[in-house]
C-alpha cells in the first residue's frame, strides 16, 4: 500500500540525510583537527620577521625568507612550463578525437601513467634527466622542470574535462559564422572552460607546493637566498620535513611552516575563485 | 543557357535574375561509408524562398551543411559532387571557408547564441571579418537587431547574457548574428520547432521582408509554413536507407499538382 510504504520510505530518507550529515561532520571535524593542531603550535611562531630572515641553526632560529624565495621560484617556472603544455595537450585530446585517434590514445595512456608515478620516481627521474643529464645541477630550474612533468597530467586532465563542457553547438555556431578555429577557441572555448581550467590549476598548483620527494633530488636543501635559477634552492615543503625528521627541536618551526603553507594554500584558493566569480558575473550580467 | 550564362565572370544586372545562386550537381553524401544523401541536384533562384521538406532522417540537415561546408566538422563525412554559391564552388579544396561561410549563412534548428552578451555575439563574427571600428561593428549590430525587430526589445539589455533571452529572442539574435555578415543566403533549419507559434509567427514575417534581399533555403517540417513562406519547395524523401531529392518545383505546382506519388501522400497528409 502506498499510504504504509511513505513513512517507511520518510524514515528511510532520514537516517540517509542523518549519515551522511554525520559524514561532512567527520571531515569537517578533521580539517579543523589538521588545521588547529597546526595554528596550535605554530602560529605564536609566526610574525613579520619570521616570514623575511634567513635560516639560521638549521631553522631553530631565523625565518623561511630565502624558503620562500625559492619555493615561488620554483612554482613560477614549474607553472610556465606545465600550464601552456597542458592546455594545449587538452585542446588536443578534446578535440583531436576523430582526427588522429590512434595520437589521442597514446598520450592519454602515458598521461595515466605519468599520474600514477609515485614522486619520489619523479624525482630520480628528474635527477637523472635534467640535474645531470642536461647539466642543470641541483638547481631551482632542475626542481621546477620534474615538478612539471608531474603536474601535467593532473593539470591536463582537469583541463581537458572543463574543455569537453563546451557545448557543440556553439563550435558549430562559430564555424558558421566564419569564425577561425583559433578565434573560436580564444573567444569561446576558453571563457567557457576557464573556471574549470582555473580549478585544475590550483589543484596542480597545491600538488607542486606539497611536494617535498621530487624536489630533495633536484633543486635541493641548500637555504641560502638563491641568485639565479640555476642556484640550488629549497622549497617550503623540504623545509617542512627537514625540521621534523632531521632537526632535533625544529617541531615548533616544522609546524609554523606549515602554517605559512596552509594559509598559501588558502590565500591561492580565494583568489582563484575570486576571480572566477567576478569574471562570470562581468561576462553575465553588469 | 544557365550553364553558359553562370560562367560568364561578370555578373550582369538583367540576367542575374535568372541566374541560379546556387547550383547543386549530382551531390552524395556519406557518413562512416554509409550513403545519407544520393544523386540530389538542383537549382535555386536567388532572392526566393525555398522551402526543403520530407520526412525525418531523409538529409535535410545534411544538404544545409553541405552548403556552407559545415559537412567539414564531422570527419567521417564524405561529400562528392559539386555545388556552385554564385561562381564560388563550395567543395573546391582553394575554396576560402571563413568568407564562404559569411556568405552563406546558417540558422541552427535550436537557437545557439554564443554565452556572452548580446553585443559579443555580434561583435565577435564582425571583428572576425576584419571590421575594426567599434563605432562600424556597433553600427551594423543595432542595423542587425533592427532588422530582426530586437533592437527595442533589448536596448537596454546589450551587455546582458545571451542566453537570459526568450527562445524566439535567441533564434532573432541568431539571425541577426547572420545577417549583419551582409550574406547572400540564408540557410535556417527549421528555425521554428523550437518556439512558440507567436515567435513563429514573428520569425516567418521576417523571412518574408528578407526575401528582397537574400536567397532564403528553409528546411521545415511544417507544410502550412512552406506553402505560407515558400517560392519554391523540394521534397526529400529517404530511399532504401539514403535520402534522395523526389519532387522540386514552385510551390502552386507541389501543392496543387504534386507529381511524385510520394509528393501526393505526403501532401494529402498535410490535408488529411
Ligand atoms: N554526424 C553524423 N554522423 C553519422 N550519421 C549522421 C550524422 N548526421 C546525420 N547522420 C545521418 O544522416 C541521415 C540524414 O540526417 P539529417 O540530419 O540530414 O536528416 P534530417 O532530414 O535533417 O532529419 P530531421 O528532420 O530529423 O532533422 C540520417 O540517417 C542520420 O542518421
Ligand atoms: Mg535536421
Amino acid at each position: 500500500m502506498p499510504e504504509a510504504s511513505v513513512p517507511a520510505a520518510l524514515s528511510r530518507d532520514t537516517v540517509l540525510h542523518a549519515l551522511s550529515a554525520a559524514c561532512a561532520v567527520v571531515v569537517v571535524g578533521v580539517v579543523g583537527a589538521i588545521v588547529g593542531e597546526i595554528a596550535w603550535r605554530g602560529a605564536s611562531s609566526v610574525d613579520w620577521a619570521f616570514l623575511t630572515a634567513a635560516v639560521r641553526d638549521a631553522g631553530r632560529s631565523g625565518g623561511i625568507g630565502p624558503i620562500l624565495v625559492s619555493t615561488s621560484w620554483i612554482l613560477a617556472i614549474c607553472l610556465i612550463v606545465a600550464v601552456p603544455l597542458g592546455l594545449a595537450t587538452a585542446t588536443f585530446l578534446s578535440e583531436g578525437e576523430r582526427t588522429h585517434p590512434r595520437l589521442v590514445a597514446g598520450t592519454r595512456r602515458s598521461l595515466d601513467l605519468l599520474a600514477s608515478t609515485p614522486s619520489i620516481v619523479f624525482g630520480l627521474f628528474g635527477n637523472a634527466l635534467f640535474a645531470r643529464g642536461l647539466g642543470l645541477g641541483f638547481s631551482i630550474l632542475s626542481g621546477a622542470l620534474t615538478l612539471a612533468c608531474m603536474i601535467l597530467p593532473i593539470f591536463t586532465h582537469s583541463a581537458e574535462t572543463a574543455l569537453r563542457q563546451v557545448p557543440p553547438e556553439v563550435r558549430a555556431g562559430g564555424a558558421a559564422l566564419g569564425l577561425s578555429d583559433g578565434r573560436r577557441w580564444l573567444h569561446l572555448t576558453l571563457p567557457i572552460a576557464l573556471p574549470g581550467i582555473l580549478a585544475g590549476l590550483m589543484l596542480s598548483i597545491g600538488r607542486a607546493l606539497a611536494e617535498t620527494a621530487a624536489l630533495i633530488f633536484t633543486s635541493g636543501y641548500v637555504v641560502r637566498l638563491p641568485q639565479s635559477w640555476w642556484d640550488s634552492g629549497r622549497s617550503l615543503s623540504v623545509h617542512i620535513y627537514d625540521l621534523a625528521l632531521n632537526v632535533p627541536g625544529g617541531q615548533t618551526r616544522a609546524a609554523a611552516s606549515a602554517l605559512v603553507l596552509l594559509s598559501l594554500l588558502v590565500a591561492i584558493h580565494a583568489a582563484a575563485q575570486a576571480l572566477t566569480r567576478r569574471w562570470a558575473s562581468e561576462r553575465n550580467d553588469p | 543557357m544557365r550553364p553558359l550564362a553562370l560562367r560568364t565572370p561578370t555578373p550582369q544586372p538583367l540576367s542575374a535574375v535568372t541566374r541560379p545562386q546556387i547550383r547543386v550537381e549530382s551531390l552524395s553524401v556519406s557518413y562512416d561509408g554509409q550513403l545519407a544523401l544520393q544523386e540530389v541536384s538542383l537549382e535555386l533562384r536567388p532572392r526566393q524562398i525555398t522551402a526543403i521538406v520530407g520526412p525525418s532522417g531523409c538529409g535535410k540537415t545534411t544538404f544545409l551543411h553541405c552548403l556552407n561546408r559545415l559537412t567539414d566538422l564531422h570527419p567521417n563525412c564524405e561529400v562528392r559532387g559539386k555545388i556552385w554559391i554564385g561562381n564560388t564552388e563550395a567543395h573546391a579544396s582553394n575554396c576560402d571557408l571563413p568568407s564562404l561561410r559569411r556568405r552563406v549563412g546558417l540558422i541552427f534548428q535550436k537557437p545557439n547564441p554564443f554565452p556572452s552578451s548580446i553585443r559579443q555575439n555580434l561583435h565577435l563574427p564582425l571583428k572576425e571579418q576584419g571590421m575594426s571600428l567599434r563605432e562600424e561593428r556597433e553600427a551594423t549590430m543595432r542595423d542587425a537587431l533592427q532588422r530582426v525587430g530586437l533592437l527595442d526589445e533589448i536596448d537596454q539589455r546589450l551587455d546582458h547574457s545571451a542566453t537570459h533571452l526568450s527562445g524566439g529572442q535567441q533564434q532573432r539574435l541568431c539571425i541577426a548574428r547572420a545577417l549583419a555578415l551582409d550574406p547572400e543566403v540564408l540557410l535556417l533549419d527549421e528555425p521554428c520547432s523550437a518556439l512558440d507559434p507567436m515567435s513563429s509567427a514573428v520569425i516567418e514575417d521576417l523571412l518574408h521582408e528578407l526575401r528582397s534581399k537574400t536567397t532564403i533555403v528553409l528546411v521545415t517540417h511544417n507544410l502550412a509554413q512552406a506553402r505560407r513562406l515558400a517560392d519554391d519547395v523540394a521534397v526529400f524523401w529517404k530511399e532504401s536507407a539514403a535520402g534522395r531529392l523526389v519532387e522540386f518545383s514552385n510551390r502552386d505546382e507541389i501543392f496543387s499538382h504534386p507529381k511524385h506519388p510520394l509528393t501526393q501522400a505526403y501532401i494529402r497528409g498535410e490535408r488529411g
